[in-house]
């Protein structure tokens, strides 16, 4: 290959070809690892002449299938550049970095300068801010600072044909620019179709002075929905930061694939291990909360007032609040070991949908009732005594339900299983106007429903802008838009 | 047996302090219970919860918002507190020791509890003095770094064990005694907000410093209070002797 690449550290070919979920492999036999947006360029441009598949890789923890090759193509990999630039603005509130610099330390790097990233998920010691912009990432602070639609001020790209587009990556960093079409949107969201994403500007709000967090538990999604309602108006308002939700069957995985993990509920809150051997039963619902304010003392009192309000309703069964920083961590630890405890109890059908918080339970529900009825035609069929278990999570505050169909101890997909739960879930989705994929994105999992969920011409469009900027389709070959049929491909 | 627990308002230890006009910065940064001292509360609900303690009375010195800490405590299960409401600094730069030790002396003439839990130390600090000096004006035993504590059946002495660089050392100690607190001696329970609310309700006295009648002096002067140095990045070497040139010639740590 024309670009220099040094053979350091691993060159083992198999952390590129197989993605987090573990569920997708690719066959590429080249990874490319450039330093600078020049040599991006030169890739590109040599494969689009020899009409040689791209997949730009990020951290790899993309959860569709987007990050690893369908077949053989070459795997650019951004994880060589991640230099953070500088400052857009002298105060710091606009930070300038390159696509490969992984989130955790973007957001270390603004913390020490007294800002925040306004965004964070599960994935950040991995996850690249240019796998974040392309993936459109939401996650748990989405409510309080917006999406990175919103937060994005500007890109570097790299297209196809090795052009480098500057998409407001200026060194001002206007928080302003109404001059021309806002092209850096489509490369948001656009899962490494269009281009290479190499530099990310992002506004930064500032580190919150003040951090409070609470978990309370509840019998009923009705009453995490009233919680909810009155901690969105009436009672935190302003300072609410985050508010995700966890049930029981998820929260049971946790407790299974992590036994010292203490949970904050736990009676007396003694260790587990050297006490009641995890028996204790978990409620129904557990939700954690987070503010972010300027006055701690404020904020305090702005939680234990709503505390005394939910707790007069009778919508909560019990709950904690974090006296120190170190609770709220340990809080969000559990939180954040929903996604690795599902992988490591079983293969895993992920599901990220879209719904008024309100229908999450008939959801739940009837996803259940098909579920049962599915493990038993499996039980006739093969039959194993094995039960499906579906552990649910998410940005309840946005709408957002990470459903996970869990099949215990066999971490190898049934096809025939997979084609029921998708099935399933598009149907309850739909039957409630939601959207199939709330955060991660299409991939090569969900591009195919693209004809179900989109119109002809709105799906026409799509491909227009497509063949725009990658006239031979060698960005990402084989996701995000479905293959064309005849009614909808272009001339 | 009624147990006595020193609770110290600190800034949270996930905070990155930073130095301005020479001591930490307390301006609007998260405070929260000295850890070690959370431990001590801890324990002393154990010894309640167990039947060994009746009654668990918890005391801090500092400022107003030390009533928040206070909270704390008596929402982990202490039932009642004592607040010594003083304006100075209890991080060392105005308050230290010598007079905290005999400002908790006096509560503990007005008290007299069986057993003083401290923290080993305060993260802000890290004197560890506290404890040792207390049990010195008092004249009871005193034990250290404790890292497992039971109360013995006559209701009369404790058995401690406490971690020392050679080895678990037990120690049998009559009451009266002072005991500070170490890491492993137990992990602290989450505040539940039920009890949160309750702790709303137990009493706090204020006292005032002032009024105790002890030598509040500062004794140690603070000759300069800096943010460390940030470590030099390291470097590989490719051999033994190069490392040994090093070692040598720049490091000068070997002749
Ligand atoms: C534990 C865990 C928790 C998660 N939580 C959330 C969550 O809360 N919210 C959420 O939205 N998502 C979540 N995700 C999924 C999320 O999409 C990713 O974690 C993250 O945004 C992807 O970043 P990455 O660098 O790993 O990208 P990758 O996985 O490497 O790539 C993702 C897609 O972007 C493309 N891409 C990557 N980098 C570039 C680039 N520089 N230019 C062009 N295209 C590129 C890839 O081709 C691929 O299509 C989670 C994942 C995990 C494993």
């Amino acid at each position: 290959m024309a670009p220099n690449n040094d053979n350091d550290d691993d060159t083992s070919l198999e952390k590129y070809n197989v993605d987090w979920t573990g569920h997708y492999r690719g066959s590429s036999s080249i990874v490319v690892r450039p330093k600078s947006t020049e040599e991006v360029s030169r890739i590109l441009s040599y494969c689009h002449k020899r009409r040689i598949g791209v997949v730009p890789q990020g951290g790899n923890t993309g959860l569709v299938g987007g990050s690893v090759g369908i077949g053989g193509e070459v795997i650019l990999s951004l994880e060589k550049m991640n230099n953070i630039e500088c400052y857009g603005k002298k105060d710091g509130s606009v930070i300038r970095a390159d696509a490969g610099c992984i989130l955790e330390e973007l957001q270390n790097y603004a913390a020490k300068n007294g800002n925040l990233v306004p965004v964070d998920l599960g994935a950040k010691g991995s996850c690249q801010i240019g796998g974040n912009v392309s993936t459109n990432a939401g996650g748990v602070y989405y409510y309080r600072y917006g999406s990175l639609h919103a937060n994005v001020l500007g890109l570097e790209v790299v297209t196809p044909t090795g052009d480098v587009l500057n998409l407001g990556y200026d060194p001002v960093s206007h928080l302003k620019d109404n001059t021309g079409y806002h092209l850096k949107h489509l490369f948001i969201g656009g899962e490494g179709t269009l281009g290479v994403v190499t530099k990310v500007s992002l506004r930064c709000p500032p580190l919150p002075v003040s951090r409070g967090a609470m978990w309370v538990t509840c019998a009923s999604l009705s009453d995490v929905v009233r919680v909810l309602t009155l901690a969105r108006t009436d009672h935190l308002n302003e300072i609410l930061a985050a508010f995700e939700f966890m049930d029981r069957d998820v929260l049971e995985l946790v407790r299974a694939a992590y036994p010292s993990i203490r949970f904050p509920l736990d009676i007396g809150n003694v260790t587990p291990a050297t006490t009641i051997n995890n028996d204790t039963i978990i409620d129904p619902y557990s939700i954690l909360i987070e503010t972010h304010g300027s006055d701690n003392n404020h904020d305090r009192e702005k939680l234990e007032s709503f505390f005394e309000c939910i707790m007069e309703e009778g919508l909560v069964v019990d709950g904690v609040m974090a006296q120190n920083l170190g609770q709220i961590e340990d809080f969000w630890k559990i939180r954040e070991l929903c996604n690795p405890a599902t992988a490591a109890m079983g293969y895993v059908y992920k599901y990220d949908i879209s719904l008024a918080a309100i229908d999450f339970d008939s959801f739940i529900h009837d996803m259940k009732v098909r579920l049962i009825d599915a493990s038993h035609d499996q039980q006739k069929a093969a039959s194993s005594d094995k039960n499906l278990i579906c552990g649910n999570w998410g940005h309840i505050i946005d709408g957002n339900l990470h459903c996970n169909i869990v099949s215990p101890n066999s971490f190898e997909r049934d096809s025939e299983l997979l084609k029921i739960i998708d099935e399933g879930i598009f149907e309850e989705v739909m039957k409630r106007n939601g959207s199939i994929s709330a955060e991660h994105g299409l991939g090569q999992y969900k591009n195919e429903y693209m004809t179900r969920i989109k119109t002809p011409s709105t799906l026409r469009a799509m491909y227009d802008i497509k063949r725009v900027f990658d006239p031979h389709g060698i960005m990402n070959p084989g996701k995000y838009l479905p293959e064309p049929s005849a009614e909808s491909s272009p001339e | 047996m009624k147990v006595l627990v020193g609770v110290k308002r600190v800034v949270d230890y996930a905070v990155k302090v930073n130095v301005k006009n020479g001591s930490v910065n307390l301006n609007n940064v998260k405070m929260s219970l000295n850890p070690f001292c959370e431990i001590a509360v801890e324990e002393a609900c154990r010894l309640k919860e167990s039947k060994a303690a009746e009654e668990i009375i918890a005391l801090s010195i500092g400022p107003k918002q030390c009533t928040e800490t206070l909270r704390t405590a008596l929402a982990m299960g202490c039932d009642r507190a004592i607040h010594i409401s003083t304006d100075m600094r209890t991080d060392y730069m105005e308050l230290q020791p010598y007079a905290i030790a005999k400002m908790i002396q006096k509560i503990v003439d007005q008290e007299q509890p069986d057993l003083v839990l401290l923290g080993k130390q305060g993260i802000d600090s890290d004197c560890g003095q506290t404890g040792p000096m207390l049990a010195g004006f008092l004249g009871w035993p005193q034990i250290t770094f404790a890292a497992n504590l039971t109360a013995n059946d006559d209701g009369k002495s404790i058995t401690v064990e406490r971690e020392t660089d050679s080895g678990t050392e037990t120690i049998d100690a009559t009451l009266p005694a002072v005991v500070t607190c170490d890491l492993r001696l137990n992990e602290p329970r989450y505040a539940t907000l039920p009890n949160i609310m309750k702790a709303k309700k137990k009493k706090v006295d204020t006292i005032n410093a002032d009024d105790l009648d002890v030598d509040l002096k500062t004794y140690n002067e603070v000759v300069e209070v800096f943010e460390p140095i940030g470590r030099k990045a390291g470097v590989s070497v490719d051999n033994v002797d190069e490392l040994l040139d090093k070692l040598r010639n720049e490091a000068g740590v070997i002749v």
